[in-house]
């Protein structure tokens, strides 16, 4: 174990209790784990959302396009 | 019932699990792997204050599918750069790869 590993390993546990502490000191607005449905999520996604869909789809596609090109065997 | 922060303290340790990997690893596919664990803790969070949200709605978990399909874009560029980084260096560790340390 060299010296960065244990400098990363300090910092990560004070970020850790940080974070937790900052979680629980929190008080969160009081709500209860409600229930969703597939369809409400359909609904959503499709209706509400369906613009920001084709824009992943169309990232998708590029950065296919651009994994294919790079990955590719170049010819002799 | 499962209070809201145990999901937002499951976050916060996949988040510091994910950048001591990506912070200390030398292999370059495990690095990636880590980078997938922090964008996964993002994701619970949106998915836990959704579902948790009053009056109920999607926006979290939408928002959280669409995190995906990017995280998903990612791992394909990232891991065509990898191979090509194996297939011209003959190695996929980062200490190795110094091109455009400056």
């Amino acid at each position: 174990m060299n010296k960065r590993n244990v400098f990363v390993g300090i910092a990560a546990v004070l970020f850790l209790i940080v974070v937790v502490g900052s979680i629980l000191a929190t008080q969160w607005p009081a709500g209860s784990l409600g229930t969703t449905s597939n369809q409400d999520f359909g609904n959503a996604i499709f209706n509400e959302y369906g613009f920001a869909v084709l824009i992943v789809g169309i990232t998708l596609f590029v950065s296919m396009l651009g994994g294919v090109y790079i990955a590719q065997e170049e010819k002799e | 019932m499962i209070a809201l922060e145990y999901f937002l303290g499951l976050s916060a340790i996949l988040f510091i699990i994910g950048a001591i990997g990506v912070l200390t690893k030398k292999n370059a596919i495990v690095v990636l792997m880590c980078v997938e664990l922090m964008l996964n803790a993002a994701n619970i969070n949106f998915v836990a204050f959704s579902a948790f949200s009053t009056p109920v709605n999607m926006n979290g978990e939408v928002f959280a599918l669409i995190s995906i399909a990017i995280a998903a874009a990612e791992v394909a560029v990232g891991l065509a750069i990898i191979m090509n980084m194996y297939k011209t260096r003959d190695t996929i560790s980062l200490d190795d790869i110094n091109l455009l340390r400056w």
